[in-house]
């Protein structure tokens, strides 16, 4: 049944050409889109689609064996590698690091605050916190509006987990907006927004502050500098993983993913390039 | 005339309006504006609101808008690729769900009997239309995505949309066939016609407009859902070949995740960042469009029956 | 040429004639099919959430706040929905509030007031509002309706519990209206020529006449109304801005202009970051449930309070 419902699709028939499917990650969605145009122009061919819902339904769309690709924000889980390994037997899933995301921290473009420390974001984002209102960390008299991404993403519980520590939760006054860049539209709306997203959604219209280690260290914007040498505290690798190594069309795009030519599009989308 | 207004004086101080109907009028002339209002504050910022979306999408909205696919997922470009695969969507779900909604319309209206079995069909009828639509999504995934081994799929997603709309085929069929003069169907059978002959020689050819209404209402439904589709089969992008005509025709296969003009505009509006604006408002005013011009079809049509039925 | 026309035609006509038995078949099937397709829901939904359901706190998933599916390290995932709950109530009342009046209003206007080309083009530009999806109505709260909200309230955020309340309102009031245009036209003419007779102003007939008499399928209406607001994904996932606080105080109005999160923007937002087959992919499958049942619950009920328990099909 499964065999004969999949076999009526044009791309993922091998003769006219060959398909690639993509899902994963909402913050690489903008990547892996850019990707996929770019490589257009070098092997017309290949059919590349891209959906970026959540990590979560990469990771599950490879269990099933419905994608090639998945792209994730975050590592997989012990109980996810072996689902994968259950579902294709024993083949372990392979991990492709394809570049790196500093976690930015938005705020409106208005707002005077430029930096804040981890000790300070843990105050204003996790459980029990006392910061609430810009006038404590030396901005105008107003309530924080914090917002962030859902509470299952790759990148909130990356963020917890450098921001909070051990065994913190966020605040529920943490807002789960519903992608990384209804967080950056958020900011850029809203004087009195906090949030944050992958640095690929940084634009010119939204605040951004600088993070330190720190209260009283140097704090760092996220950029291709602050991230590649490691002082950004909020950095973390964007991932590709496939199903045992990859082979044919796919190995050729991640190749390309790998090389110049998909570096140069990494570093357009404003996420990090490879160490060359 | 001065006989009509001398008329109406003298009623009017013969029969001069006593405090009571004076009250009467009054609160007459207020309700009256107040239902008015009523039904225009719904009518009205809608249609601003609407207006002020084309006008924001009037500098994208063009031939080349429509024809072009989209670069960069949605920050430029245009909008063929989820245009023609929503097409693709409603052409399949209204395969799947056009016999089986009208049968069933058939079903409820000349062959039920009038008992609890029946009565319990149409309870699942309704329930079946007040089902929220993420429900029919988690539907859609443990059905068919999972169960049935489709995959996220263009067959799958049409699967779904089909049994969300398919309440309002038979809703409409049912309308349709009930609008028949009885008296059509016992001449009929006079004549000695089977219930079948009957239903297809007279009901049918009688009704045809209603279920065509009906038909276009669920392909207008199941053009703008977003929900349903969303885990069950759309993508948020597919690069196309630009320049080639079969693969703008035909780009998508029952197998293949597919782009919807619905989730297109999602993922302009709250996913991807740096779309100009004009291509946000561009997307919602053809969504808009093409379900409008679907819906005044099903309009048109339905005014024309009524102007020709003849009993 | 006619004959042969009339030959073949004789030729089809005989073998659908002939399929009679099979086509019976058929048409009995997909009259059952609605059933078949309600329980294939209830199961698959239930076959997902199947393995939590003996271990689902319910205590918690009902009267506790916190919803962290992921939890930090050496905390354990909670899955408190009060929060959601609080926002899928607050969204269908204060929607509710703006919708029925409009609703019945609007009703009242085009079944016994309007006229005429009047009343046509109303009830055209009501069936139009009906067709506007989900998705478009998420797109006006986000990007239009925003920055208004701002403007008129100084609000620092402009998605919230009445941006999504509004959007609602208008999502659900073209059913709204058209359920009592129908109720009210279903009652006799003979009620309003009586009253007519008695001297009452056409009001007075709806307020003291109609009203009592289409009471059931007014009521109905509302239902239903509150079944689409409560069902509502999209939109509300993008117009109430996500909050997952609930107020201290339910007398301040301001909790208008906070923001609210929806069960079923939960279950939209989420699912893709799940892990699939794991707890939390479960839980929202579990949400998933408490949604069905709620939504088959209302509308049998609003079909019972209009048909009857026995219910009358060929008027329905």
């Amino acid at each position: 049944m499964a065999l004969s419902f999949t076999s009526c699709g044009k791309k993922t028939t091998p003769t006219s050409g060959s398909a690639i499917q993509i899902n994963g990650s909402d913050t690489m969605l903008q990547v892996g889109i850019a990707w996929a145009d770019a490589y257009k122009a070098v092997n017309p061919d290949v059919t590349i689609t891209v959906n970026g819902e959540g990590s979560g339904t990469g990771i599950a769309a490879l269990i099933n064996g419905t994608i090639e690709i998945s792209q994730s924000s975050r590592a997989l889980k012990p109980e996810e590698i072996e689902s994968i390994k259950a579902s294709h037997g024993g083949v372990a899933p392979v991990e492709h690091i394809v570049g790196y995301d500093g976690i930015a921290v938005f705020v409106h473009k208005d707002n005077p605050v430029k930096s804040l420390s981890i000790p300070q974001l843990k105050e204003i984002f996790g459980e029990g916190g006392s910061i609430d209102n810009w006038n404590q960390v030396g901005g105008p008299d107003l309530k924080m509006e914090i917002v962030g991404r859902n509470n299952a993403s790759g990148t909130y519980v990356f963020f917890r987990n450098i921001v909070c520590g051990k065994g913190v939760e966020f605040k529920n006054a943490v807002s789960p907006m519903s992608g990384s860049t209804a967080v950056v539209e958020f900011c850029t709306t809203t004087p009195a927004a906090i949030g944050y997203s992958g640095m690929g959604y940084v634009n010119a219209n939204v605040g951004l502050v600088g993070v330190s280690k720190e209260d009283g260290g140097t704090a760092y914007e996220p950029n291709a500098e602050s991230v590649g040498s490691g002082t950004f505290p909020i950095a973390r690798p964007l991932y590709i993983f496939t199903v045992g190594e990859p082979t044919g069309a796919t190995k050729d795009y991640l190749d390309w993913i790998k090389g110049p030519s998909g570096q140069k599009v990494v570093e357009a989308e404003k996420f990090v390039a490879l160490p060359k | 005339m001065p006989e009509v207004a001398n008329t109406t004086q003298l009623a009017q101080s013969r029969f001069a309006a006593g405090p009571i109907e004076q009250r009467k009028v009054l609160v007459e002339g207020i309700a009256k504006k107040l239902m008015l209002v009523a039904a225009l504050c719904l009518i009205v910022p809608v249609l601003s609101i609407i207006t002020y979306i084309f006008f924001k999408a009037a500098p994208v909205l063009g031939l080349d808008f429509l024809w072009g696919v989209p670069e960069g997922g949605g920050t430029g470009g245009g909008i063929w690729p989820p245009l023609i695969g929503t097409f693709f969507l409603v052409l399949v779900s209204l395969c799947i769900c056009a016999p089986i909604g009208i049968m069933s319309g058939i079903y409820l209206n000349e062959y039920a009997p009038d008992n609890w079995f029946t009565r319990v069909i149409n309870m699942a009828v309704t329930s079946l239309a007040g089902v929220p639509s993420i429900v029919h999504a988690l539907f859609g995934v443990g059905a068919f995505v999972l169960t049935f081994g489709m995959g996220e799929s263009l067959l799958a997603a049409s699967c779904t949309i089909a049994v969300m709309t398919i309440p309002v085929l038979i809703t409409s069929t049912r309308e349709a066939l009930s609008a028949v003069p009885m008296a059509f169907r016992q001449a009929c059978w006079n004549m000695g016609a089977t219930k079948w002959q009957t239903i297809r020689t007279i009901v049918l050819p009688n009704s045809i407009s209603g279920i065509l209404t009906g038909v276009i209402l669920e392909v207008s439904r199941a053009a703008g859902e977003t929900a349903p589709i969303l885990f069950t089969g759309a993508a948020a992008s597919i690069p196309f070949m630009a320049d080639s005509l079969g693969d703008k025709l035909m780009p998508y296969y029952l197998g293949d995740k597919f782009m919807a003009l619905s989730y297109h505009l999602k993922v302009v509006a709250d996913k991807l960042n740096d779309v100009p604006e004009a291509m946000k408002y561009g997307t919602a005013a053809v969504l808009i469009g093409l379900i409008f011009i679907l819906n005044s079809f099903s309009i048109v049509l339905r005014m024309y029956l009524r102007s020709r039925k003849k009993w | 040429m006619a004959t042969k026309k009339t030959s073949l035609r004789g030729l089809g006509a005989k073998f659908l004639d002939g399929a009679e038995p099979l086509i019976r078949a058929l048409i009995y099937a997909s009259g059952w099919s609605s059933i078949v397709f309600v329980a294939a829901i209830f199961f698959f939904i239930f076959r997902e959430a199947w393995p939590i359901l003996p271990r689902v706190n319910w205590g918690e998933f009902f009267f506790t706040n916190d919803w962290v599916p992921v939890p930090a390290e050496g905390n354990k995932a909670s899955y408190g929905a009060m929060s959601m709950m609080y926002g899928t109530i607050s969204v269908t009342i204060v929607s509710m509030v703006i919708a029925v009046p409009l609703g019945l209003g609007a009703a009242v206007y085009i079944s016994e007031f309007a006229t005429g080309k009047v009343k046509e083009s109303f009830k055209v530009l009501i069936e139009l509002l009906a067709a506007i999806p989900s998705i478009v109505w998420g797109f006006i709260g986000l990007v239009v309706l925003n920055p208004i909200i701002q403007d008129v309230f100084g609000v620092a955020v402009g998605v919230n519990l009445l941006n999504g309340s509004i959007v609602v309102a208008f999502m659900a009031v073209p059913m709204i209206v058209s359920i009592s245009e129908d109720a009210l036209r279903a009652v006799p003419d003979t009620y309003r020529e009586a009253a007519l007779a008695l001297g009452a102003s056409k009001w007075q007939i709806v307020y003291k006449v109609l009203f009592p008499a289409a009471k059931n399928g007014l009521l109905a209406a509302c239902m239903l109304g509150v079944g689409r607001a409560v069902g509502e994904t999209m939109a509300v996932l993008m117009a109430t801005g996500n909050g997952m606080v609930i107020p201290e105080n339910f007398a301040n109005p301001a909790i208008l202009l906070d923001k609210v999160r929806t069960l079923t923007a939960t279950i939209v937002s989420e699912l893709p970051d799940s892990v699939h087959g794991g707890d939390h992919y479960r839980m929202l499958f579990v949400i998933g449930i408490v949604l069905l049942v709620f939504s088959v619950v209302i509308n049998v009920t609003s079909d019972i309070i209009v048909k009857g328990v026995k219910g009358d099909q060929k008027n329905a």
